[in-house]
């Protein structure tokens, strides 16, 4: 899975193409850790545009990462949620939990 | 020192004394033979690590010894060297075919025989540690066989449905690796209503399996207790939470199906769709996802509403995960695959149906993921709480006071705790501790449920039974009901029990609210003797089994007594 990450006006966008599953968790962590010690970064927007597929276990991270971020009084939110991605997202009902833009 | 057990068999004995000596002196242990038959004795008697052996020999023949000493080494594998005179082209390329491993020339070099050694030692060496990690490797696997095996008789004795909902439910499930991370449970509460759960754990293998564990004992525990559907929910959703880190979540679809309440009402949360069949193969309700999984939130944020449906004849419910709607990958199974299945056929070979279309979609795939199917009969599931009330004991010169001791238990209860606690699981808890029941049964419960919600939904709520009336009747009525306990104030219900000494003493329920009263005359002419028992009507159930039933004071009060067993 690739991943980019920019920052813009205190928001950090973190970009994912490609699969979004239990191989990813390394570079996940790694990609959220500077947004996250960031204190200029209010929110933190996940970019599923270019996912392919996503699982159980890239839910279970995205669930960590909102742990961390509410912990440290930041937001976060999805974005760009499409077709099987968005099923998955729907049926475990994230969007009661994440933002979803 | 890189010693050897050196096999030497040389028909000259002068080339033999001198290579004889030489190993020696490079500190290897020497056998010696001086025919083919000697050499092949040797071999057998003391397992050498490497054989020098001369081409040409009498007796048997060097090569047909080279062969014999491969058979009696079978699998490990022994070098063997064989000297050939320089002179004997045939000599030389025969050792080689016949499946000597070098061949050196003679007369042969001391520091060529020696760094031929050498090498063969290092050989050797691998191979001793090759076999010594190989042995250690076999005896680890047994062992894991044994645990494995251990492990899948101890989970399956704990996930086996139990007789009693072999007849109401049927399920499939196939694990993606040797231990599904799916589980399937069933239990009925004292009013009789069937439970079912399908719990997709995260992962797979034997660790979502284990997971399994504390979630599945949950779920019996509360539906044993006779708790309602939100505090099953609740309680799952605690479990869950409290074992595990909040990354690994379950989905689940819980669902009970209730002959006294006439309702299925489900709580689907993470997993598709749950359908719910007709006779005639036709959708009668749809139970999607409209929870977070199990164990993400916490007790505030939780939502336990469970959807519901009439109960009519000829349901049937199918439960999933989504393994069994992936199957296939490319072209999978799916809803419309599950469906499929399910409306083509008459409802007795609808289970058979979907397992065999999804049997030949897996063979020869490898799994993915875990895949788990139930068809519960809801007619069946009905019938559980037809039982249970028909099995009640009923009238008088049963029951003996088990524990011989007299005893009264008087509670008072303000809207405060009415809210919050179940009351009648409760209150049963504490008679069970004072006066334990010689056998099964729920009559008990049932009387205490019947009264304790009468005393709170029409004394103290004045709500009115024919509300749950029609498709969403149900939902609608606990919604009232909900609004009205939340605005509720000044509220006071009474709880009094008691059993004196003597023998063959009923057990006295006395109920008493703070409500506006009702007449009760007229429930009790209207309540039908029948067997069907639409909900509002339980009065007439509680009078079929208890001894005597009196209201007074305008209707705030009610008496009973039964007898206990």
């Amino acid at each position: 899975m690739n991943i980019s990450v920019m920052e813009i006006h205190g928001q950090a966008r973190i970009a994912l193409s490609g699969r979004f599953d239990f191989n990813s968790h390394r570079g996940f962590k790694r990609a959220c850790e500077a947004p996250l010690g960031d204190t200029t970064v209010g929110e933190i927007v996940v970019d599923l545009g270019a996912v392919e597929y996503l699982d159980s276990s890239a839910l279970g991270m995205l669930l960590n990462l909102r742990e961390k971020t509410l912990a440290l009084n930041k937001s976060v939110a999805l974005a760009n949620c499409r077709g099987v991605v968005a099923d998955i997202l729907g049926v475990a009902n994230f969007g009661k939990l994440f933002a979803m833009r | 020192m890189n010693s050897l057990r050196v096999l030497l068999a040389e028909r000259d004995r002068a080339t033999r004394e001198l290579l004889h000596a030489f190993l020696l002196r490079a500190g290897h242990a020497v056998f010696v033979a001086a025919s083919a038959r000697e050499a092949i004795e040797a071999f057998r008697r003391e397992g050498p690590d490497v054989v020098l052996l001369e081409a040409a020999m009498p007796d048997t023949g060097g090569t047909d010894a080279v062969r014999a000493m491969r058979d009696l080494s079978g699998s490990r594998w022994v070098p063997l060297i064989v000297l050939a005179a320089h002179t004997d082209e045939d000599e030389v390329g025969h050792g080689a075919r016949t499946g000597a491993d070098w061949t050196l020339t003679k007369p042969c070099s001391f520091a060529v025989l020696q760094a031929r050694l050498d090498s063969v030692h290092s050989i050797v060496a691998l191979r001793h540690e090759l076999e010594h990690k190989n042995r250690a490797l076999e005896a680890f696997e047994e062992r894991a066989r044994q645990e494995i095996r251990i492990a899948r008789q101890t989970l399956r004795s704990f996930n086996r449905i139990e007789a009693a909902h072999a007849g109401i439910l049927q399920h499939w499930i196939v694990p993606a690796i040797e231990f599904s991370g799916d589980t399937i449970s069933a239990a009925h509460s004292p009013d009789g209503s069937f439970w079912l759960m399908l719990a997709d754990n995260i992962g797979h293998g034997l660790s979502a399996a284990l997971n399994a564990i504390p979630l599945t004992r949950a779920f019996r525990a509360v539906a044993a207790k006779g708790l309602n559907p939100a505090s099953m929910v609740r309680e799952l959703n605690r479990t869950a939470r409290a074992q595990q880190p909040h990354e690994r979540f379950v989905a689940a679809t819980i669902a009970r199906i209730s002959g006294r309440d006439g309702i299925i009402e489900v709580w689907n949360g993470g997993n598709p769709e749950a359908l719910l069949i007709d006779a005639e193969g036709a959708v009668a309700d749809v139970f999607d996802s409209r929870h977070l999984p199990l164990g993400i939130l916490s007790d505030d944020e939780l939502d336990t509403h469970f959807k519901s449906t009439p109960l009519v004849p000829g349901l049937q419910l199918a439960v999933v995960s989504d393994g069994l709607l992936e199957t296939g990958r490319a072209r999978a199974f799916g809803q419309a695959g599950l469906y499929a299945a399910l409306s083509a056929v008459p409802p007795g070979k609808r289970f058979g149906s979907v397992v065999s279309r999804l049997q030949e979609i897996i063979s020869g795939l490898p799994n993915s993921d875990d895949v788990s199917f139930a068809l519960v009969d809801c007619d069946a599931a009905r019938a559980l709480h037809a039982i249970e009330t028909a099995n009640a004991p009923r009238g008088a010169g049963l029951g003996r006071n088990a524990g011989g001791e007299p005893w009264r238990l008087s509670a008072s209860f303000c809207e405060a705790q009415i809210r919050r606690l179940d009351l009648v699981p409760f209150i049963k808890v504490l008679i069970d501790q004072i006066d334990p029941p010689r056998m099964e049964s729920q009559a008990l419960f049932l009387v205490l449920s019947e009264l304790i919600t009468n005393a709170i939904d029409h004394g103290l709520l004045g709500m009115d039974s024919r509300l749950k009336q029609g498709a969403d009747g149900y939902d609608a009525y606990l919604q009232e009901r909900a609004r009205r306990l939340e605005d509720l104030s000044g509220a006071e219900l009474h709880i009094e029990l008691e059993r004196n000494a003597a023998p063959g003493e009923p057990l006295r329920i006395r109920i008493s609210d703070s409500g506006g009263g009702f007449d009760h005359t007229r429930i009790l002419r209207e309540a039908p003797a029948g067997a069907e028992y639409p909900h509002g009507r339980g009065i007439a159930l509680v009078r079929k089994v208890v001894r005597s039933l009196a209201y007074c004071d305008g209707g705030k009060t009610v008496e009973v007594c039964c007898e206990r067993i």
